[in-house]
This record gives C-alpha cells, structure tokens and sequence, in this order.
C-alpha cells in the first residue's frame, strides 16, 4: 500500500499540469495561433483533417491580429488578458487572448449554436498560455538563438520551431484533452 | 409599442376643462420630457440616472380599466403616477371644505385601490395679493388648505401635496421644482414597485418550469414585458439583459429538445431567405409566439433583431454586426441540419440576405442613433465582416455551380459536410436578386462577388482592417487568375508577399509567391529578372518556414515528392540567369550561409593561402552553384578574394577550401561572401550593424610567408639633400618571375621611373622603365634594388606609398598575382648635421656636429669634407685622429672637426659634407644575416630556412638592449636567449649562429652596405675679419717688456700697452682690396680688475690686410691672474655708405688672438715707516 502512495506521489508536477487542462467542456478546438509580441508568427496548430484548410487559419491568425489591436487598444490598460470573441467567420469564432508580455494567443473554436462561456474559454486560454509559458522556460532555447546570430531570430520565435517538439507536443495534448472530455 | 410613462389626471369638475385648465395642464407639458430622473436598475442594483425620460399625461378616465387583456405587457402601459390638480386659495378653507375636499376623497379612494398606488396631488395658489396680507394674517390660526390636505390625505411618511404659486407669465421654472421632484419620485417609486411586482411574477413562472403546463411562450412574453418596461424608461441594459436570460433560457430548453411549442425548426415561407434580417415588423413576431405557432427561425430572428436594436439604442453599435455573424454562422448552421427541406442554396441565401440587409440596418440604425460617427471605425470593420460572410456564401455557390476552383481561397469558406439533395417542395423558391441571377449566370456572378468584395474592402479600410484586406486582395487575384487576367493576377500577387514578410508571416507569403510563380508560369512569360526575384523571395520564405506547416499544396503532401516541385525551380533559377544580360545580386539570401574559418593556411608551395569554408544549403535540394569567394578586407584599403569553383551545392553541409594567389599577412576582416550562379549573386555582407557588437565581425588571420614575393621600400642609401631618391628591394622568394610590373604611388609625389637605377650591389636583370617598372625573369630567391628618384609637390612629415604589384610566375604563366602594398616612408633623416665655424687670418675651422634625430643608435663609418677639383683657393684638411666607427647616440652627437686654409680670395662654390653611416639595427641585421648565411653554408643546408633564423635572431635581440654597450666596443653581438624554435633545423641553425656572433669583432675598416648623406656646405662668408691683440709694452720702471719677459707687474703700477686691430677682407665677396670701412672699437669694461687709460673706444677706418694700433695704459686693481680686456670690433656705417643708402654694416668677425693670455699682477712691494709718539716723557 504504501508503495502505491509514493508512486502517485512522485508524480506530482504532472498531475498539477493535468489539472488545469482538464475541464468539462462543449468546445470544439479547431486551431490555435500563437503570435509574438512583434507580431510575428510563433505556431499555427490546426487540429482539423482538412488539409487545404490550413491555409484559413493561417488567414485568422493573421486577421485576428488587427481585431487584437483595436481592442488592446481600447481595454489594454485594463489590463485583462482575455479578449472575449474576436468575430466569427464562416464556421469558426475566433477568440483572443494576450498574455501580459503581449504574446498573442487566437483560438479558432467551431461555431456552434450553444451559449460559449467565457469562464471555459478563459480556461483553455490559460492552459495554452501555460503551455507556451513552460515551453518558453527551456534555458536551452537562448542558447540557440544567441549562437545562430545569422538569421536573427528571438526565442518567442524558436519555441514555435519544429526543432523543438515539447511545445506542439503541449497543445497538441490540450487539444487532444478537449476533444475527449 | 408604447415608450412613455404614463401618467394620469384629475381635476375638480368645476375646475377641469377651463381656460387655466389647460394652461396649467400646457404648462406641465412643456416641462417635458423629464430630466434626470433616479429609476433602479436590477442590473446594476443601484439607481441609474435616466437622461430624457418621457411621460405622457392622460386624463384618468381614458385609462383603461386592469383584466381588460390577458396578455402581460409592458407596465408603462398603465400609469404610473395619478395626479390631481386643484385649484384653491390656501385661505379659502370654506371651499374646500364644502366641495373640493370631496372630490378630492373620491379620486383618492378610486386610485388607491389600484394596484400601484402613487399619486399627487397639486394645489394651485394664486401669489398672495399684498392688500389682502393683513387679512390673511387673521385666518391663519385656522390652518390653510394646504395643511389641510396634508392632514386629511398624506397617510404615510411621504408628503404627496405639493403647492404651486402659479403665475401666469410662466417665467419661472423654479416654482415648478419642488411638483417635478415629487413628480419624479412618484414615478420612480411607482416604476421600482411596478418592475418588482412583475419580476416577482417572472420568477415565479419560471420556478415553475418543470411542471406540466409550462409554456415557454407565454413566459416568454412575461419576461419581455420585462423588457419592454425597461426599455419603456430608457434602461436599455437591463432590457437586453432580459433578452439574453430569454435567449439562453431558450438554448438550455431547446438542448433538451423540449419543443413541443414550436411548430418546427422553420416553416420557410415566401421571401424568407431575403427579407430583411433586423426587422421586427416584416412578421407578426408577438402574434405568433402568443398563439403558440412562431418557428424557432423567427423566434431566434426576433431575439436577436430585439437586442441588436437595444444595442443601436445603447449606443454599442460595433456590436450588432458581430452579433448578426455569429448568429448567421451559427443558425446557419443548424439550418444545414436539414438542409433537405430547403432549396439548393436557399441557406446561403438566407446568410447572404440576412448579412446585406444587416449591413443595411447598421447604417439606419447608424443615423438614427450615432449621428456623430463616433463609433464608425468599428461598425465599418463590423460591417466589413459581415460582407465577407456574404462574399464567402457567394464562394460556396460559386464552386458548386463551377465558377470558382474548389481550392483555396476560395474553398476556405466551404464547409466540411456534402450536400444532401434537397426535398423541398416546389412552392419554396429563393427570393432574393442576386442569388438568382448568380444561379442564372456566370458573369452577373463574378459581377456580384466583385462588388462585394470591394464593398467589403471599403468596409475594412475604413475600419482600418488592413490584414482584413489583404485577404480580400488574395481572393481577388485568385479570382483573377481563374478568369484568365494573368497579368493582373500576377502584380497582386507579387505585391501581397511583401506586407506579409514583415512579420515574418512566412505561412502567407510563400503562398502568394508560389501562387506569383505558378502564375507567372501560366502566363507563358519569360523567366526574367522579376522572375528570379520571386522565386528568391519563395525560396527565402521557404528556408525561413522550413519545416513547419507550408501552405503551398505541392510541398504539403510530405515525401520525396516535396522537393521535385523546389528543385525545378531551382534548376531554373540557374537556367534563368544565364540567360539573363545583366548580374542580379541579392543581399542576405538564407537559403545559402558562409562561414569562414578563422585562419588560413599558408599554400607553401606557391604564394597564397587557402581559406576553409563551410556552405550550408538550406535548401532540400542541389543548390546549382558555380563559384564561392569571400572578400577579406585588411587594415588599409586592400581587399583579397578567396575562391573556388564548385559545380552544386548539396543539401546540408559542404566544406570547401577558397584559394587566394596573393600573398597578405596579418588579420583581415571578412568583408564578404558571395555564391555565383550563372548571373545571379548571392551575397553576404558582413555589414557594421550599430545594434551589434564589434565581436560579431569575423576575422580571419593569415600566417605570414616568408618565402612570398617581398618588396620593400626604404630611404635610399644616398642622400642628397637636392635630390630625392628612394630605394626599392624586390625579392623574388620562392618565384621564378617571368614578369613583375611595379607600380608607386603616393600623394603629391611623382616617381620618375625612367631615371631608375638598379642598384650595383644586388642582382643583376633586365628591366624597363616607363610609366611603370617592368622587370623580367627573375629568378629564385633573387634580389634586385632600385633607386628611384621622385619629386614632391609639397615637404611631408611621412610619405604613404601605395606600391601595386603584379607577377607571373613561371610555373603559373597564366595566373596574374596582384599584390597590393602599403609602405610608409620617412623623408627625414636619422641623423642631421651643424656646422661651426671659427676664423682666424686664413683659416677656417669648421666643426660638423653629427647627432640622431630619432632614438636610433647611429653608426658612422666616415665623414669627409671635399672640395672640388676646380677650387684651387682652397684646402681642406680633416683634423680627426681616431679612426674606425663612431657610434652616435640621441643623448651623444659626435663632433668632426676640419681646417679650410684659404689660399686666395674668396670661395664662391660650396664643398661636400660626406657622412657615412647606418643605423645599428641595420647594421647588426647585415651582420646577422651574413652570419646565418655562413653557418647554412658551412652546415650544407638550404637557404630556405634563413629567413626564419634570422627573424628569430632579430626578435631576441630586439627584446633585449644589454648587447648594445658591448656591440659599440667590440663588435661582439651576445645574444639573449632565443624563443624555441618552429623545427630542429632552424634552431640548430640559430644556436650555431648566436656562437658566430658571440665570436665577431669590428672589422678594422667599416665594410659592408652603408648610407651617405652627402650635404653641400657653403664656405662662411665674412666682410672682415679683425685680429685684435693687446701687447703690453712697459712699466714705469721697465718701459720695453718683450713678447716673453718677466716683468714683473704689480698692482695699482701702470702699464702702457697699444691695441692692435688687424683687419683682413679675405673671407669677403668683395674683391675690391683698396675699400675701407669704417669701424669701431671697444674695450671691455673688466672694472674689478683693470684700469684702462687711453682711447678705450673709438672709430677707425679698416683697409685690407692693415693694423690699426691704439696706446693704452692698462693698470690691474689687484693682484691675482687675469686676463687681459676683450676687445669688440663693430662695422658702422661710413658717411658715405649712410648716402648711400639701404646698406647694412659690413659683417666682421673679430678673433681675440689674446683671449687666451692670462696676466700674472703681483702685490705691491716697498716699505713704510710711521714713528708714532709714544707719551712716555709725561709718565716720567
């Protein structure tokens, strides 16, 4: 029995994670974009079949940006992070988020006709910006980026890169999580 | 639907209806609307202040009595608050105790029993008359009416009487405040009352929902009710609040699939798929949801026409177009559901109707309620979304019906589900415009999707969507391109890339490029430059995307398939630009880098070194490149080019080694890299970036070879200080030069090059002479030097050659080197030369000091003074004993002295100073280099390695100066101890060399390589030179002393002396002996010592070669040895020459022939005898 209690135990750290993933939910995951503070792409994860489709959410990620700006503009000294709906195009709603160091996060959830709670949005919104935020911590990433001095690119970038999977690997999990419960 | 609060009226009767009536009831009127009035708002829970409020007041028999309709409405629909208004005099009690008070009870009763009860009641004075004062005074103790009506009517806390001294001029609004604020309490009461009674109702129906009998309808128009109150009084938010708890109640009963109130899902009806979205009047909405019957379409349709109208009315009209496209998403969704029962396309046309016709709305709405635009950006970009999602309805229909590629952009809209065929019946038709003459034809439909496509683009820029707009733009060039309008579709595709590139939205932009390329492609042109400039673009996008989701469909699919798609264009990158005219290059390009090592090697066999560098290709495929260099830059201008032929690039990683034919030492900055394919030039340079630091530049070394072509330029070994010359040593090194073309430059300098002159000492060989220096066949570790003359236009401190250097070797005959050298040269001397001079009658002693101008030590073998041949009025002879070398240090000139005795007349030539010297650096480095070379000799060795030991020897050396004293005197050169040698060889060599050197001496007579300078001196002139002397001739007691008697000579005893002055012109120009010149004597004033009688001054006039003698009497002051008075001999001007005019006093120089002679004055001799009394008789 007891050793049963430490295994659980030791395993701690990755329980805590998991806790803020799980959630029950009515949402869809269609994509995530994750944008730096300049503006730059840092990952565009699309989590539907379509292929071809790639491409429009690429196009939301990049048009999301200019909704971001009007409402930073209006609310940012707020200082909330969560950007509420964004618009809805075709079948998606798009939702925004900005962490505190201006790293944009857009969520492209199928439209459905039920009530969206902001409370569950606000909620896969921080898993993500959790899961960018411990990606972001590998100490290993400056090191790339200093060393590469060629094509000079920051780490909000190379976390995005698929040289260094743990990120995808994070989302793809929150994702997978959402999808299932 | 009614939006006023209504408030009732009663008057007495005999009252009601008359002329002050109606002016107090005009007067009540025209203090509408109400301002500022406290309602409580269940939203905020607190009092809200409602700006305008408006209130209609009716007489109260028009109000209609309760239970006359069923149907819950709104509580405005009743009123609020009853009013009685009476008129009265507060003194006139008698009248309102036989009627009004009556009346008064009746209305009383009547509205208190009414559910709501508020009333007022408005007493009416008239203002008192001041005749009457007195009167009224009397009364008073009985009360007034006003009080009366308190007492009798006022039956809680609250005062409802109020009393009004009406005037009739209506001036004042003041005396109306006190009646507005019960008037507005009233209402605010009577509203709080209202909504509280009603919301409790709701929350009782809605308690109730689980019970059998619930009818969703009919709460729902319980709870609109709600609503509608609240927006009766301008509370728009708690009323879109109800309309939100209604729609969500709504969502959570229709998940449960609780409809058994609505008829169906939709009954599509005639014109229902384009009938303006947000009206509520093109429906009996309330009508039908009160009879049960309305569909979840229209009741979903009014919901949301209800609150996107109290949004307008709120003020947050941006929110109205978001709310209509998720709405149309949404619903348009579910209607999908059953898509069945519909016509093809009716959905669509639903969307695109109800979007138009929103947009339509919004700008109504938009004059009616924001006439100031304040919110315009934000309703425009609404807007703009909103004809997007009609635009990509259109899409949707456009790819079924085949007008449009089902690819992206087009097929981003297109949702992910297949149409079911529709089994609508034939009643149903689509109604709106558009959508049916799209269904007719394709031109009305490209037509259409332009329009709105523009409208849309308007729509985003006003609202400032720039990214917005971009995608239009794509959406438009792909339409473009479908069409056939290549040209068109080509420049927007090339131009959307670069606002996607900024941000390094890479995904975007290697879209467009490759949509750019494929059209370029279509469109049949040549594979020009603008091409080429594309494809880099697409393969800069490529490499920097490498990897993540690429969005161009050929590269998406994986595999090995990937590539075949970039490496044609890669190939034809490379056919492309060979067949371009002109060089295109472009900076930075990240599908190549270069990284250069950080030291070259030297070749060994060959001038030049080789420069490893590693090119990695990002690219997937072969990269077809020709050739790599990178440029080093040095300190000075000169640049070297590395490079190496290559016939492709492969994938990843390829080392390669760059060859430079020059030889160059030192540390040199990459200054740039470049990848040659056919035309095209990739470059890289190492720009000064200001954000970076200094340490990002790279910098490669190259070892020095000693065995490289060598040209040095030095001083020439001959100087003459007339004419500049500057020698020139070319060693060939490890070369057989078949031909060396050397070219000087400096600024302000010109360099004679036909009056060259090979040195004798070195090697012989040809070589001509022009606008530049040829030499030809030189062979192997062969010197030769030059002396070349040049003219400077202007006296510089440093002079900076620039020496170009070009040669072919024999081994390589067609490989020119091009060496390019920077010497700097020091027109000045180590040493510098003074001279000075004495006269005597025909003698001149010259002494040349020779000192170091610079902190060299200077070995001087021999100096020389010559006259030339053709004089013959003078001699010259050098007065030096010791003979050998000197040594001149900066703290220590050396002095050479020379005698010029002058044989006649004046010399008008000038003689030649000849010094022979060098410096002991050079000197030494001669004797090293001998010594080393005899050692190799001696040990049968190559001479390669010579150049190393000597370099060896001389760097110990120069970290030391204690072998320097010792060098002076012997010529022993002791070594320090020598760093380690690179090889054995060498240091065996070295070793063997330091013992020659200990064993060496100064040769007897300087030998081996020495400098000259040579300087011409002018023999001093001087006009006359006068010898004075001072002879003393005798004492009172010996008045003749000879030149070399013993006289003794006493002090205070006089001595008569004569002065002489000897004057002789021949060290003058002027021939003329028989001149005179008058001039003037003085004896030094020496008071301490002599007495001088006589003429101690005075003029005379000089002739050539005559004594002028002055008497004197000289008597010493004291005894001890002294010398004799210097005399001072000075030119004056002659009367004669002062006519003359302008003429300076001749020059004379006097020579002291007696400065050196001392006198010997001895003490004065003799006895004297005083006898002195010495008083001794008076003692007796």
């Amino acid at each position: 029995m007891m050793g049963q209690c430490d295994s659980r135990f030791s395993s701690r750290g990755h329980l805590t994670r998991t806790t803020i993933i799980i959630m029950p939910s009515t949402l869809k995951l269609n994509a995530v974009a994750f944008i730096s503070p300049q503006n730059h792409p840092i990952l565009i994860r699309t989590f539907s079949k379509q292929d071809e489709n790639t491409i429009k959410y690429h196009y939301i990620a990049h048009t999301s940006l200019d909704i971001i700006e009007e409402r930073a503009n209006m609310t940012g000294k707020l200082g909330d992070c969560y950007l509420g709906l964004l618009y809805s195009m075709e079948d998606v709603a798009v939702y925004g988020y900005i962490t505190p160091l201006k790293v944009k996060i857009v969520l492209a959830l199928a439209l459905s006709d039920a009530v969206v709670k902001d409370v569950e949005v606000i909620m896969l919104f921080k898993a993500m910006h959790m899961a960018y935020y411990s990606a972001i911590s590998n100490p290993f990433l400056r090191l790339e980026s200093s060393m590469d001095s060629s094509i000079d690119q920051s780490p909000h970038i190379l976390v995005g890169s698929p040289k260094w999977k743990n990120f995808r690997k994070r989302v793809d999990e929150i994702a997978r999580t959402l999808g299932t419960s | 639907m009614d939006q006023r609060v209504l408030v009732s009226h009663t008057a007495p009767k005999d009252f009601h209806g008359t002329h002050n009536w109606n002016k107090v009831c005009s007067s009540i009127a025209s203090q509408l609307p109400l301002r500022n009035v406290n309602l409580k708002s269940a939203l905020r829970n607190a009092t809200t202040t409602v700006i305008d409020l408006n209130v209609a007041l009716v007489a109260l028999e028009s109000v209609r009595d309760d239970g006359v309709s069923q149907i819950p409405g709104s509580i405005l629909e009743k009123p609020l608050l009853h009013l009685y208004i009476l008129y009265c005099q507060d003194d006139d009690l008698e009248t309102y105790r036989t009627s009004l008070k009556k009346e008064v009870k009746d209305w009383h009763t009547l509205v208190t029993s009414k559910k709501q009860p508020e009333w007022l009641i408005l007493q009416i004075v008239r203002p008192p008359d001041p005749s009457k004062t007195q009167s009224r005074n009397v009364f008073k103790f009985a009360g007034t009416v006003q009080s009366k009506l308190k007492t009798d009517f006022n039956t809680d806390d609250r005062d409802r009487v109020v009393q009004l001294t009406y005037v009739s001029d209506n001036a004042n609004d003041l005396i109306w405040a006190e009646f507005f604020n019960k008037f507005k309490e009233g209402i605010s009461n009577a509203f709080a009352n209202a909504i509280s009674v009603r919301r409790e109702e709701v929350r009782r129906s809605e308690g109730q929902q689980a019970m059998p009998g619930w009818n969703f309808c009919t709460f729902f128009v319980l709870k609109e009710s709600l609503a509608t109150s609240y927006e009766g009084v301008n509370l728009f938010e708690d009323a879109l609040y109800q309309y939100e708890e209604l729609e969500s109640l709504f969502l959570h009963v229709s998940r449960e699939r609780n409809f058994s109130w609505f008829g169906a899902l939709i009954t599509p009806g005639e014109g229902d798929d384009s009938a303006p979205l947000l009206s509520i009047s093109k429906k009996p909405y309330r009508d039908l949801i009160l009879a049960n019957t309305i569909s979840v379409f229209d009741f979903r349709i009014y919901i949301l026409s209800r609150r996107c109208e109290l949004l307008a009315k709120m003020g947050c009209l941006s929110d109205v177009p978001r709310k209509v496209a998720t709405f149309l998403g949404a619903f348009g969704k579910r209607l999908f559901e059953i898509e069945a029962h519909f016509p093809k396309f009716w959905i669509e046309s639903w969307i695109y109707s109800g979007a138009i016709t929103a947009v339509e709305q919004c700008a109504a709405w938009q004059r009616q309620y924001d006439p100031e635009a304040i919110d315009k950006a934000a309703v425009d970009s609404g807007n703009g979304e909103l004809l997007d999602l009609a635009r990509s309805q259109l899409e949707v229909i456009g790819i079924e019906l085949g007008y449009l590629p089902k690819e992206p952009p087009f097929s981003i809209a297109l949702p992910k589900r297949t149409r079911r065929a529709s089994l609508a019946p034939a009643n149903i038709t689509i109604s709106s415009e558009d959508i049916n003459a799209i269904l007719q034809s394709q031109g009305a439909f490209y037509d259409i999707y332009i329009r709105l496509t523009n409208q849309a683009l308007t729509s985003y820029a006003e609202g400032g969507r720039r990214k917005f707009g971009l995608k239009l733009h794509g959406a438009l060039a792909a339409l473009d391109l479908h069409r056939g309008n290549l040209a068109k579709a080509l420049s927007t595709f090339a131009s959307l890339p670069a606002h996607y590139a900024p941000h390094f939205w890479n995904s975007l932009e290697s879209y467009m490029l490759s949509r750019a390329l494929d059209t370029h492609d279509l469109s049949q042109k040549p594979r020009d430059v603008e091409w080429m400039h594309i494809l880099l673009a697409f393969l800069k996008a490529f490499v920097e995307h490498r990897g993540a989701d690429m969005l161009v469909p050929t590269l998406a699919e994986g595999g090995k398939e990937e590539y075949g798609y970039l490496e044609g264009f890669v190939k034809a990158l490379k056919e492309a630009s060979e067949g371009s005219e002109n060089e295109t290059k472009h900076p930075d390009h990240p599908a190549l880098s270069v990284k250069t090592e950080m030291k070259a090697k030297l070749a060994e066999d060959r001038d030049g070194s080789y420069l490893d560098v590693t090119v990695k290709n990002h690219l997937p495929c072969d990269f077809p490149a020709d050739e790599i260099t990178v440029y080093l830059q040095g300190r000075e201008t000169d640049r070297h080019r590395f490079s190496t032929t290559v016939e492709k690039l492969s994938p990843g990683k390829t080392r390669l080694t760059l060859f430079c034919p020059v030889p160059a030492s030192g540390l040199f900055l990459v200054e740039s890299s470049e990848i040659r394919a056919g035309k095209l030039l990739l470059q890289y340079p190492q720009r000064k970036t200001p954000g970076k630091a200094i340490s990002q530049h790279q910098v490669v070394k190259i070892p020095p070879d000693p065995l490289a072509l060598n040209v040095r330029i030095f001083q020439s070994r001959k100087v003459e200080l007339d004419r500049r010359c500057l020698s020139l040593k070319i060693w060939s090194g490890r070369n057989a030069i078949s031909r060396l073309e050397l070219k000087l430059s400096a600024p302000s300098v010109t360099f004679r090059y036909r009056d060259a002159v090979l040195d004798e000492e070195a090697e012989k060989v040809e070589f001509e002479t022009g606008l530049t220096l040829i030499v030809k066949d030189l062979g192997k570790d062969k010197a030769v030097g030059f002396s070349i003359p040049y003219v400077e236009a202007a006296a510089v401190q440093n002079m900076r050659i620039e020496v170009e250097v070009s040669y072919t070797t024999t081994d390589e005959p067609d490989l020119e080197r091009e060496v390019h050298l920077v010497s700097s040269l020091s027109p000045s001397l180590p040493v510098s030369v003074n001279v000075q001079d004495w006269f005597r009658e025909s003698r001149l002693i010259s002494t040349f000091s020779v000192s170091s101008t610079t902190h060299q030590h200077v070995r001087v073998a021999e100096t020389q003074l010559i006259v030339p041949e053709a004089i013959d009025t003078i001699k010259a002879t050098p007065c030096a004993i010791r003979k050998g070398t000197i040594t001149v240090t900066p703290s220590q000139p050396a002095r050479f002295m020379f005698a010029l005795d002058s044989v006649a007349g004046p010399v008008k030539e000038s003689l030649l100073f000849i010094v022979k010297y060098r410096l002991l650096r050079e000197e030494v480095a001669y004797i090293i280099e001998d010594q080393v070379r005899a050692t190799i000799d001696e040990a049968k060795k190559s001479q390669d390695i010579r150049p190393i030991a000597v370099a060896n020897l001389i760097e110990s050396l120069e970290r030391d100066s204690s072998w320097v004293p010792m060098y002076n005197i012997t010529g022993e050169i002791e070594v320090p101890e020598v760093k380690r040698s690179s090889t054995e060889e060498v240091a065996e060599v070295v070793e063997n060399a330091k013992q020659r050197l200990l064993e060496y001496r100064h040769p007897e007579s300087p030998t081996g390589v020495w400098r000259e300078l040579r300087l011409p001196v002018d023999v001093p002139v001087k006009a006359i030179v006068a010898i004075t002397s001072l002879n003393l001739i005798g004492t009172p007691f010996n008045p003749h002393i000879g030149p070399d008697s013993k006289v003794p000579l006493y002090a205070g005893q006089p001595i008569s002396a004569e002065l002489r002055i000897h004057t002789t012109f021949r060290w003058g120009l002027d021939q003329d002996t028989s001149r005179a010149y008058l001039l003037n004597y003085q004896i030094e004033d020496m008071t301490r010592e002599w007495l001088i009688g006589g003429l101690k001054q005075g003029d005379f006039l000089a002739k050539s070669e005559e004594t002028h003698i002055v008497p004197i009497t000289l008597m010493a002051l004291h005894h001890g040895e002294f010398a004799l008075p210097k005399i001072k001999v000075d030119g004056q001007l002659g009367p004669r020459d002062l006519t003359a005019g302008g003429q300076v006093p001749p020059s004379v120089e006097t020579y002291q022939s007696h400065s050196a002679v001392k006198v010997l004055v001895l003490p004065r001799g003799g006895r004297s005898t005083f006898v002195v009394g010495m008083g001794s008789e008076f003692d007796a």
